[in-house]
């Protein structure tokens, strides 16, 4: 048994997570090695001491604090979200402009011309396509298909504990935002990207949504056939 | 006292029921304030930082994914408020009786203050990240699967910081000879 397999069981006893097997593993490895018994007691003297530590009662004005400036605050968002206005919009854009971590892969297809690579939605107020919730898990908002005249562009107001890597499949394309990410801990990350070359023709647009390469979540966005 | 459930008065809160806010305050401003305290170790930053906390809890209540915990949420709200106002703070060097700011004065007991305050000396010198886990598992006493969904961990990972958190905290404490 390697070092690393004795501390895991001390912690796992600590936490009351023990197998049977692993319990009567420990109990041969105290009796053989005093050392490892001196040490798996000064960690039970530690995480006693800790939990210890215990809870402090608040100063009694938190509450009241609280509740007071809870005025100023407006009431749960929902209305909020659903008023997306124009201006998130432009700012939207505007964060796109500015964004340097947009990168866009071409998996098939022709290669984007290069006026076609970024901000393409400036010259004009887009139109929202489709919007759909982005599910539960690690990462949750919402994604927004938009088109102006130049365009489709995606929309997204997401937040997640980890920056987010967003892959977006449409029409054997793929197009790629890295690290998106809030600055605010309890907002949500927003973030617009062009689709260039991407028509709306009836086909479904397909978002994963990545924590160190892994797949957290999926959604799809659905582009109408244009009239 | 009828103890509604966290989903019903997020639900009410939703809706623009202050009063039920104000039950969720009334039931979490305990420990939120103390995950605060022990991250921060000053009593007017932990103050601010619950406040803050509940504050943008409320105002951001429509991005609450109810398939989650209320407080898993409400203590990852407070904790990336605490690092943040780590961040806010001046660059310390390592952290010692004449350096630590005001403290907490929780339980102290028979045990004697002295490993009282090496313990919470050792808990500063952790780094955050390190800090974080201890502070959920030993002092909000939540589980491994509480902490990671609050933190968007994998759970082998808050057992493996867990885990050398408790090695450094003994380090710390052989060191002062108080093991």
């Amino acid at each position: 048994m390697t070092n690393d397999e004795r501390m895991a069981l001390i912690h796992a006893e600590l936490d009351g997570d023990l197998s049977s097997q692993q319990r009567a593993d420990l109990a041969r490895l105290m009796l053989a090695d005093p050392q490892m018994r001196a040490l798996r007691d000064e960690l039970r003297g530690l995480s006693s001491r800790l939990d210890a530590l215990g809870q402090v009662e608040p100063p009694a004005q938190l509450k009241d604090s609280i509740l007071k400036r809870l005025g100023s605050v407006p009431v749960a968002a929902a209305n909020r979200r659903a008023s997306f206005g124009r201006w998130r919009l432009a700012a939207m854009v505007a964060g796109l402009l500015l964004a340097g971590t947009i990168v866009f892969e071409t998996v098939q297809g022709p290669a984007p011309g290069s006026r076609e690579t970024a901000g393409t939605m400036a010259e004009d107020v887009p139109a929202p396509v489709d919007s759909v919730a982005v599910g539960s898990g690690p990462v949750t908002g919402r994604a927004t298909l938009y088109r102006d005249k130049n365009g489709l562009a995606v929309g997204l107001e997401i937040a997640a504990a980890e920056p987010v890597d967003v892959v977006i499949e449409t029409a054997g394309r793929s197009f790629r935002i890295n690290g998106l990410a809030s600055s605010d801990p309890a907002g949500s990350a927003r973030r617009t990207a062009a689709l260039p070359g991407v028509r709306m023709q009836g086909q479904e647009i397909e978002l994963s949504f990545l924590i160190g390469e892994r797949t957290v979540s999926r959604a799809t966005l659905h582009a109408p056939s244009a009239p | 006292m009828n103890e509604e459930d966290d989903p019903a008065l997020v639900l009410r809160c939703r809706e623009g029921d202050r009063d039920a806010f104000e039950r969720l305050v009334m039931r979490y401003q305990k420990p939120v304030f103390n995950v605060a305290l022990r991250m921060l170790r000053n009593r007017q930053d932990a103050l601010d930082v619950a406040q803050t906390t509940f504050l943008k809890a409320f105002e951001h209540l429509a991005d609450y994914d109810p398939a989650f915990r209320f407080y898993s949420w409400l203590y990852r709200i407070a904790i990336n408020e605490s690092l943040n106002a780590l961040a806010l703070r001046k660059p310390r060097g390592e952290l010692d009786a004449n350096t630590a700011d005001e403290r907490p004065g929780p339980d102290r007991n028979a045990e004697g203050d002295e490993t009282i305050q090496a313990i919470e000396d050792a808990l500063m010198l952790l780094s955050p990240e390190l800090r974080t886990v201890t502070v959920m598992r030993h002092i909000t006493q939540l589980s491994y699967e509480d902490i990671a969904e609050a933190l968007g961990l994998p759970e082998k990972t808050v057992k493996s910081r867990l885990h050398s958190a408790r090695e450094r905290l003994r380090d710390h404490l052989r060191r002062r000879d108080l093991t």
